[in-house]
């Protein structure tokens, strides 16, 4: 008798090294993004679209931090969530590869408007799009009574085809290869990746990581529903071209989204939570106001500084915070269990956990993201700047938490062993 | 399944105080040791969460025993922070039944 783990459980878990290496490759984009907007300030005020080192800095965030986090999240998560065996690992490995070096090689394209390197690197990520969602579409055929995060992860996956399509074509008429036969391809693009895939993707792990971390039961099903149908409607009316009635029910929706996350926190067991949920709630709150700033461009005559501004609340104020939310619970979780896998006991996971840095990197992000889109809104360089450093410094202290955290659980190992 | 020869009597709702949990009313029933609840056929993260809840509620000589739909790999480390003990009692296609219990209690 003892705190030990059937052996039969680690078929749901993939080889440690997997789901950290898309970890460790997000945590290293975070400082590099930041850096980029440091060294393109000026750029970023004066962007309004087309390939450069400003797109790659953007990219930086989506693809680097946000979309590899979402898939190596999504491949140790959703097999142990749902009940389901996990994808075989040298497949998973194959993604990471692919995904990873796609990342790596579009980025440098963009940055250095090398058109044709930047082709390689977007058919890379179309083809690691198109593995991700075979794997999820085989996850989620066996998984059981989760239709809810089921219908969100499927459509998220839909959605990604389009996108990583849609990426893909882009760099085909940059490199002169081919006209897309449509005005504005890259808010389409870009109002699919945030709203839609990453978006979707953050709607439906919510339901199962939010109640799971602050251990409450208070959910409501049927306004879920209803969220997800009125997401659903706004993505489609921002594919038919129709801005003004995609924003508002897309507001609407986040609206539901955000208010059902604090009715679940609200009802939570654990009455004393943890730093890393002030910078959970900020990008609960973010995700409506993205919306609100975006509309706010549609409505008035400077539409490019709202929609700009209204995308970087989007990608750095909700998706990257969320993500920088949960991974801090998330990383010393996943490092416990892979523990309890080797000898059959888990490790605290507080332990592993450098509490000091979780009080300093959600604040120093938070002012950041503030700090950032005052200056796109007042079109300050010089705040740009000092916004990059406090993110570049916020980021920096995030990966340091992921090398402590590691290095916590190989002498944890070492103890327990011994 | 083959289960522990356990005689399993409804919960008569004094057990576990202030049960919040309409989703599991019918699933939890007493034992002689303590709560014993059937999360089968239910997604995540309803087990995770309605074990943590339930054994916030047992006194310090009970234990709760549950049938999970598989191995609770998410449960075992909040089980850890929290001082729960616990014992595998049978693992097979049908789920996974587990005891937790205290450490003091049982020692």
């Amino acid at each position: 008798m003892g705190p030990a783990i059937p052996l039969g459980a680690e078929q749901r878990l993939l080889p440690e090294w997997i789901p950290l290496t898309f970890f460790a490759f997000a945590l290293v984009c975070l400082p590099l993004g930041w850096l980029l907007l440091f060294i393109q300030a000026d750029g970023l005020n004066d962007f309004s679209g087309g390939f450069g080192p400003v797109l790659a800095a953007l990219h930086m965030f989506t693809l680097g931090v946000l979309m590899t986090t979402i898939f190596g999240a999504s491949m140790q998560m959703l097999p142990v969530a749902t009940a389901s065996d996990m994808n075989n690992p040298k497949a998973v490995v194959l993604l990471l590869l692919i995904a990873l070096s796609g990342v790596t090689i579009l980025l440098g394209g963009f940055a250095h408007y090398f058109s044709h390197v930047a082709l390689l690197g977007a058919s890379l990520l179309w083809g690691s799009a198109l593995i991700y969602a075979a794997f999820l579409y085989r996850i989620l055929r066996r998984a059981q009574n989760m239709a809810l995060v089921k219908s969100h992860v499927f459509l998220g996956s839909c959605i990604l085809m389009i996108i990583s399509s849609l990426g893909l074509l882009m760099v085909v008429e940059w490199a002169g290869l081919y006209d897309i036969p449509m005005p504005h391809p890259a808010l389409l693009h870009g109002g699919l990746a945030l709203y839609g895939f990453m978006g979707l993707m953050t709607l439906g792990f919510s339901r199962i990581m939010i109640p799971m971390l602050a251990v409450s039961n208070q959910t409501r099903d049927k306004l879920s529903w209803a969220t997800l149908a009125i997401t659903t409607a706004a993505l489609l009316l921002w594919i038919f071209n129709q801005p003004l009635f995609a924003l508002i029910s897309g507001f609407l929706a986040a609206g539901l989204y955000s208010g059902e996350m604090f009715y679940i926190l609200k009802g939570r067991m654990r009455t004393r939570l943890g730093p890393e949920w002030h910078i959970i709630r900020f990008a609960w709150l973010c995700l409506p106001l993205s919306l609100l700033v975006i509309l706010m461009g549609y409505l008035s005559q400077d539409a490019t500084l709202f929609i700009q501004t209204g995308f970087v609340i989007a990608i750095l104020g909700w998706l990257v915070s969320f993500i920088i939310g949960i991974l801090q619970r998330i990383i010393p979780f996943l490092l416990s269990m892979q523990i309890a896998r080797k000898i059959g006991m888990p490790e605290l996971p507080s332990k592993l956990t450098h509490e000091k840095l979780l009080k300093v990197i959600g604040p120093l992000h938070m002012c950041a993201v503030g700090l950032l889109c005052m200056a796109l809104l007042i079109e300050n360089a010089l705040i740009i700047r000092l916004a990059s450093l406090c993110g570049l410094f916020a980021g920096l202290l995030f990966l340091t938490f992921f090398i402590i955290a590691l290095q916590r659980k190989k002498r944890s190992l070492e103890t327990m062993q011994s | 399944m083959n289960t522990k020869n356990t005689q399993h009597e409804l919960c008569d709702g004094s057990i576990p105080e202030n049960w919040e949990m309409p989703k599991l009313g019918t699933r939890v029933q007493l034992i002689a040791e303590g709560v014993c609840i059937d999360f089968r056929g239910l997604s995540a993260p309803a087990p995770l969460v309605g074990s943590l809840k339930a054994l916030a509620c047992l006194k310090d000589n009970q234990s709760l025993t549950a049938y999970y739909p598989m191995t609770p790999m998410h449960l075992f480390p909040a089980l850890l922070e929290e001082g729960w003990q616990w014992e595998i009692l049978q693992e097979d296609n049908n789920g996974t039944q587990i005891r937790i219990f205290k450490i003091k209690a049982h020692t």
